[in-house]
């Protein structure tokens, strides 16, 4: 449990790493649009996209920075949430919706979609819609799964 | 293929939740509910863990007779 415990401390510290990121990609993203700052000229699909996706991403680490500080807190709430890791049945859904590959692949399809949208808002498109639909399958299969297992 | 249970009964012998099962034996409330109705047979450590826990064989707690036939 103490491995665990340090495992949820580092994730803690990264989760903290990025709603820092995320906070300061926002305001950087904000002064673009107000135009405070003075910026080589960018599709305003893409920055709003951009802008949302971050503070997507910040709101998912500051859940999980709450959830792991709670955790930390109540040696209770950290067997509860290493029992849920751990959850052999947990894992079976997960391995059935082939969820943690079809994850990396979308993440990869988005962060390649931000940066082709630099050249071709075409292939920005493509590639988000394409990363969402597989994100769409894998949830709806997760789902299913958890109902029926 | 699935194999019927008495955790539903051991439990309200014992007064447990399934919550309280789950921490103890080191899963989650939901896959006890899955065992309980019998959506998902439990590996054979976590079989092992419910029965030890009741201090009961494991065919005590799980039915094996439908595999047997």
């Amino acid at each position: 449990m103490e491995k665990f415990r340090k495992k949820i401390v580092i994730s803690t510290i990264i989760s903290g790493i990025i709603n820092l990121a995320a906070v300061g990609l926002c305001i950087f993203d904000l002064l673009i649009i107000s135009e405070k700052i003075s910026f080589q000229p960018v599709n305003e699909m893409l920055l709003s996209f951009q802008t949302g996706l971050v503070l997507g991403i910040g709101m998912v680490a500051l859940m999980y920075t709450i959830k792991n500080r709670k955790a930390l807190r109540d040696p209770k709430e950290l067997q509860i949430l290493y029992n849920k890791e751990h959850d052999e049945r947990q894992q079976l859904i997960i391995q059935k919706a082939g969820m943690p590959m079809m994850a990396y692949t979308s993440g990869v399809m988005v962060i390649a979609g931000v940066i082709a949208g630099y050249y071709n808002t075409v292939v920005f498109y493509t590639l988000i819609v394409a990363a969402m639909a597989q994100l769409l399958v894998g949830l709806s299969l997760k789902l299913y799964y958890s109902r029926t297992i | 293929m699935k194999v019927k249970t008495c955790i539903k009964e051991l439990r309200k012998q014992h007064k447990l939740s399934q919550e309280e099962l789950a921490l103890a034996v080191g899963t989650t409330r939901q896959t006890i509910t899955s065992i309980e109705v019998e959506k998902y047979t439990a590996s054979l450590v976590l079989a092992y863990k419910i029965a030890h826990y009741f201090n009961l064989s494991i065919e005590e707690v799980f039915d094996f007779t439908d595999i047997e036939s």
